[in-house]
């Protein structure tokens, strides 16, 4: 280490001028480690790391002004300033001055007039390598590209000037050019009788010159537009997309390649694909998996999905890009599960799992119901999720599957605690055959939520049955009916006359003989008597022509309400 | 297709071989001022040393110290911070002995290599450096030596930032010190990328900050530096020369800083396909046959695919696939590969394809009495091939190496013969130069030379003179 920066040595002057200034940039630094500890913590646009940001700039600009450019001298350990160290790292896990040194960097200046965005980059960078899972270039490298004019670095090269040994007689002649694993000095090019080595060539060109004086003019005068038109084109092509332009030029490299060439891009396509789908440019992984299909035949979406880690990652990504996107992109997006097929059912599985829009989320579970078709029990899995919306969605897509063999899947599903997964259930059953449906939604009535229960009815109601019309019936007729909410009634009411003629016999028997009507509930008297007008045939219309002859008045006058109903229905 | 250690690549050096052999190294030489060569946990650890020695082999091995920063083969060793103070240690060891590190070279042996680290830690002091060397031979060690502290060229800071250049003397030799490092480092990068299979991409990065900078301060010294032909190391010297010409063109033509670090990296690596291309291919000295052009032919792509095994996906992967797989590609569908779509090539594929022409065409050939002048591969650039580049590309090479090119003899209208050393910006008709001969027939002496910065407005130049009708070596007046 240098003398001048042992550590807690002080510059020769004792003046207390220069104490007090290496003790403002002490404090100052150590704001800085402070400022780098929050940053790290929040987000970005957190209020206290804006402020932490703004504090840090503003001491910075007050220091410099007072005292000129600051330089801080970096060792391993400490940061140092005019001789004395102003920081020494006290924990391996926030260890600035090894984090610059590590990169090469031996001393940093900051000079009068840096701009806050200035410090933001510069905070930024070393955020970034110091963040984990990073690989980022070296610090220098990411400060260089940050463009900081207000920022010296005085760093040690990536590059040492190693070989500058004396005269070796022994030494080779270096190769013209390495070959892969032999060592440098083998295979030498030939030289000519004055030692000069030769080479070949790997341009083809007409060896007709013309005078450059005359070019030169017409370059000058053409100058101008052709600039201004080459520059267009490269901004052309700096704003296409980096994704599409990484297949296009892999397109173009595979029109010349050869079979082991081919077989290799192969592998580099996947890499593609999956920062196309980060990026949600669909179109993109569409066109890179055609051309993965034509490079390599045997390559399968399963690989691709394998890595669990990667993948999360993945679908946080997607979800994040088609949760924004219109209708358009998301059909790209569908178009691409299908390319992908069955193998990226469970990886679609959780970006459906995971996406917060609707118009997303469905044709996105009919894709996957499309691609499950021949495989239900694959949303078996998700059946048993904790996430209720999971299993409501695995539920949707047994629906969109449909057919008597997902009946079974959806009876295990009936008792779920949701109500929402229920009801879920209730419609999918609509999509198996009524006589495979009709056992698991009768016994889902008993206890169900009124919403589920009116579902459960009018699947009930689809085709008339024996036993859907008893237990109609036996719910009709069940003291603690009438407890019901209005629109329960309704439903059961609604339900028996789509039963049909096969339900008159008892509808009439409970119009005539008392029952219900005897305990003078006007409203269950005239639900029945239009649930009979509903049936509609002559056999019921005869029966409330009777109801109109009634000797008690309430049925006369339910009777009277439903004609009336009828006849305005008729009309 | 080849079969490369994917783990062994640059990064892998830097943060995880590196540091593990610098370790290694250190623990050996504690361990060997107790222990004898017979010990078992000696064997065992030079057994592993080796064994890392041999994953990093590139014909030799170099470690350098410099301070408490280690050098692998040239790249800086990142230690963790757990490792810093070992580091340290290392170093001071060395420090003591007046060693900046050891060189070892493909084919040593646990034996040569032990009896060698002994040597190390059995001599210490000022003069323990000359000890070592004579007692390696003496023991007839031949695969191991050390490197002492005046071998090593003591390098200054770097800054990253420009200062202003006080003149052009300091300029040209700024230019010459990062020309130099970067032919230095494009040797070490393509090594290290031929060993794995990857492009030293953060190496090479790092080598072109430098040419960027110095472009960005229009300092053009540093694109006179092309004209000179280093024919030992000619491969590296012409990348470094198309990543050069390539950075000031496209810097002429208002690209902005970012663009002209990822096209001088593109730029430098234009040719990886090469490295799987057979020497004898490479070097021979005649015309190819139509086999030979085949395998040539090829390169463009396997470069491209090289490019492929890089990590991530940055814009620095497009930019150098782009100009790997289209540098031999022209604007009027000549060259190749082919482009089944009859697209163009890039904008940066252009300015790399002009700028390696170029530079190519004043290499040594065998069917050739004499390389291209820069001034007669202009008229042929701009010439018979002028449909074949961009012409913005052409202006803009124009503006970066000048109507007359550093290394042509101009004739001036008053009949001094001059050398031109570089371009005038302010124009380039009228290049900074070096006066040969005086109107009178006067001969400026080579201690005190006369120059124009630039040719003064009254000169014109009336004949571009070809190096034949020249008694002097034009190559030697430039690099002086």
């Amino acid at each position: 280490m240098p003398d001048h920066l042992s550590p807690g040595r002080t510059s020769d002057s004792t003046d207390s001028a220069t104490t007090a200034a290496v003790r403002e940039v002490s404090g100052w630094v150590n704001q800085l480690v402070r400022t780098l500890k929050t940053c790290r913590l929040y987000d970005r646009n957190n209020p206290t790391v804006v402020r932490f940001r703004e504090d840090l700039h503003r001491d910075l600009a007050r220091l410099l002004e007072r005292s000129g450019a600051l330089k801080l001298d970096i060792t391993s350990r400490a940061l140092h300033h005019e001789g004395a160290a102003v920081y020494t790292s006290r924990t391996r896990d926030e260890n600035l001055p090894a984090t610059l040194y590590r990169d090469g960097i031996r001393a940093l200046t900051f000079q009068t007039g840096f701009e806050a965005q200035e410090l933001d980059a510069f905070l930024d960078q070393i955020i970034r390598v110091t963040a984990p899972g990073m690989d980022a270039d070296d610090l220098v490298t990411l400060l260089w590209e940050q463009n900081l004019p207000s920022l010296v670095i005085d760093s040690v090269p990536f590059e040492g000037e190693i070989d500058g040994a004396g005269e070796d007689e022994d030494a080779q002649t270096p190769a013209p050019w390495p070959e892969q694993g032999a060592a440098p000095g083998a295979g030498s090019a030939p030289a000519t009788s004055s030692g000069v080595p030769l080479r070949s060539d790997d341009w083809q060109i007409a060896e007709s010159p013309i005078k450059a004086e005359g070019m030169l003019d017409w370059l000058e005068a053409a100058a101008g537009e052709e600039t201004q038109r080459f520059m267009a084109e490269y901004q052309s092509e700096v704003h296409h997309s980096l994704v599409a332009a990484v297949i296009d030029v892999t397109t173009d490299a595979l029109e010349s390649a050869l079979t082991e060439d081919r077989a290799e891009l192969a592998t580099f396509l996947p890499r593609v694909i999956r920062e196309a789908i980060s990026l949600g440019e669909w179109t993109s992984a569409r066109r890179g998996l055609a051309l993965l299909r034509t490079s390599d035949p045997q390559w399968t979406p399963a690989t691709f999905f394998s890595d669990s880690s990667g993948t999360d990652l993945l679908t946080r990504k997607s979800v994040a890009s088609l949760d924004h996107q219109g209708d358009a992109e998301i059909q790209e997006f569908l178009a691409l599960a299908e390319d992908l097929g069955a193998d990226s059912v469970d990886w679609l599985m959780h970006v459906l799992s995971e996406s917060q829009q609707k118009r997303a989320r469905r044709p996105l579970a009919r894709t996957i119901g499309t691609l499950m078709k021949s495989q239900p029990e694959r949303v078996l899995p998700w059946m048993s999720d904790t996430r209720w919306y999971v299993v409501r969605n695995a539920v949707h897509i047994l629906g969109w599957i449909g057919g008597d063999g997902v009946a079974g899947y959806l009876r295990a599903i009936t008792s779920h605690p949701e109500m929402r997964v229920r009801r879920e259930a209730v419609a999918a059953l609509s999509q198996c055959s009524p006589a495979v449906a009709r056992p698991i939604l009768l016994s889902m009535l008993e206890g169900s939520e009124p919403r589920v229960f009116m579902l459960i009815l009018q699947q009930l109601s689809v085709v008339p049955d024996g036993e859907v019309r008893e237990r109609l019936m036996a719910l009709l007729r069940h003291a603690q009916f009438h407890q019901r909410s209005e629109e329960e009634q309704r439903g059961v009411y609604m339900a028996l006359a789509a039963q049909g003629e096969t339900a008159l016999r008892e509808l009439d028997e409970e119009l005539n003989k008392g029952g219900l009507f005897a305990q003078g509930l006007d409203f269950h008297r005239q639900s029945l008597a239009l649930c009979i007008a509903r049936i509609g045939t002559p056999a019921a219309r005869a029966v409330l022509q009777r109801g109109l002859r009634s000797n008690q008045a309430g049925v006369r006058k339910a009777c009277e309400m439903a004609a009336k109903s009828s006849e305005a229905t008729d009309v | 297709m080849s079969d490369w250690p994917l783990e062994d690549d640059e990064r892998s050096l830097e943060t995880v071989l590196g540091p593990q052999l610098v370790v290694r190294l250190h623990g050996l030489l504690r361990a060997m001022r107790i222990y004898e060569l017979t010990n078992q946990a000696i064997r065992d650890q030079l057994a592993d040393l080796l064994s890392l020695i041999q994953r990093v082999m590139e014909g030799e091995v170099l470690v350098v110290a410099m301070g408490s920063c280690f050098y692998v083969n040239g790249v800086r060793i990142r230690a963790h911070p757990s490792q810093m103070a070992l580091f340290e240690n290392l170093s001071a060891e060395l420090d003591q002995r007046r060693l900046s590190g050891v060189r070892l070279l493909d084919g040593i042996g646990a034996e040569e290599l032990g009896a060698f680290l002994k040597l190390v830690a059995k001599h210490e002091g000022a003069k323990a450096a000359e000890k070592i060397a004579e007692a390696a031979l003496a023991a007839g060690i031949q695969n191991a030596c050390p490197i002492t502290v005046e071998e090593l060229q003591s390098l200054g800071l770097q800054n990253a930032v420009a200062q202003e250049p006080l003149d052009r003397a300091d300029e040209r030799g700024r230019a010459r010190q990062t020309f130099q490092n970067a032919v230095h480092g494009a040797r070490r990068a393509l090594l290290a990328t031929a060993r794995t299979g990857k492009p030293a991409l953060r190496r090479v990065k790092r080598l072109i900050q430098p040419v960027v900078d110095t472009m960005m301060r229009n300092e053009y010294s540093i694109v006179g530096l092309t004209a000179l032909k280093d024919h030992d190391e000619y491969t590296y010297v012409h990348c470094v020369n198309v990543s050069i010409l390539s950075v000031a063109m496209a810097h002429a033509l208002g690209f902005p800083r970012m663009a002209l670090a990822n096209l001088g990296v593109a730029a430098l690596l234009h040719d990886l396909g090469k490295l799987e291309i057979p020497a004898d291919v490479l070097c021979k000295p005649s015309r190819l046959d139509e086999r030979e052009w085949e395998l040539i032919r090829r390169h463009p792509l396997r470069g491209l695919i090289m490019v492929s095994r890089m990590p991530g996906l940055p814009s620095t992967t497009l930019d150098m696939m782009r100009v790997c797989l289209q540098h031999h590609r022209m604007m009027d569908g000549s060259g190749y590969p082919k482009s089944a779509r009859d697209e163009r090539p890039s904008v940066l594929s252009r300015i790399v394809a002009l700028a390696d022409c170029f530079d190519a065409m004043t290499a040594h050939r065998e069917y050739r009495s004499r390389p291209y002048t820069g001034y007669e591969a202009l008229q042929i650039v701009l010439g018979s091939e002028h449909e074949r580049f961009d012409p913005a590309v052409r202006w803009a090479l124009m503006k970066s190496v000048g109507l007359y090119p550093a290394g042509s003899l101009l004739q001036t209208s008053s009949g001094y013969l001059v050398i031109s050393l570089g371009i005038n910006p302010d124009d380039l008709r009228r290049p900074h130069c070096r006066v040969l001969a005086r109107r009178d027939g006067t001969i400026p002496p080579d201690s005190h030379p006369e120059l124009w910065e630039p040719m003064p407005a009254d000169e014109n130049v009336v004949r571009v003179v070809p190096p034949d009708e020249f008694d002097g070596e034009v190559e030697q007046l430039l690099a002086a």
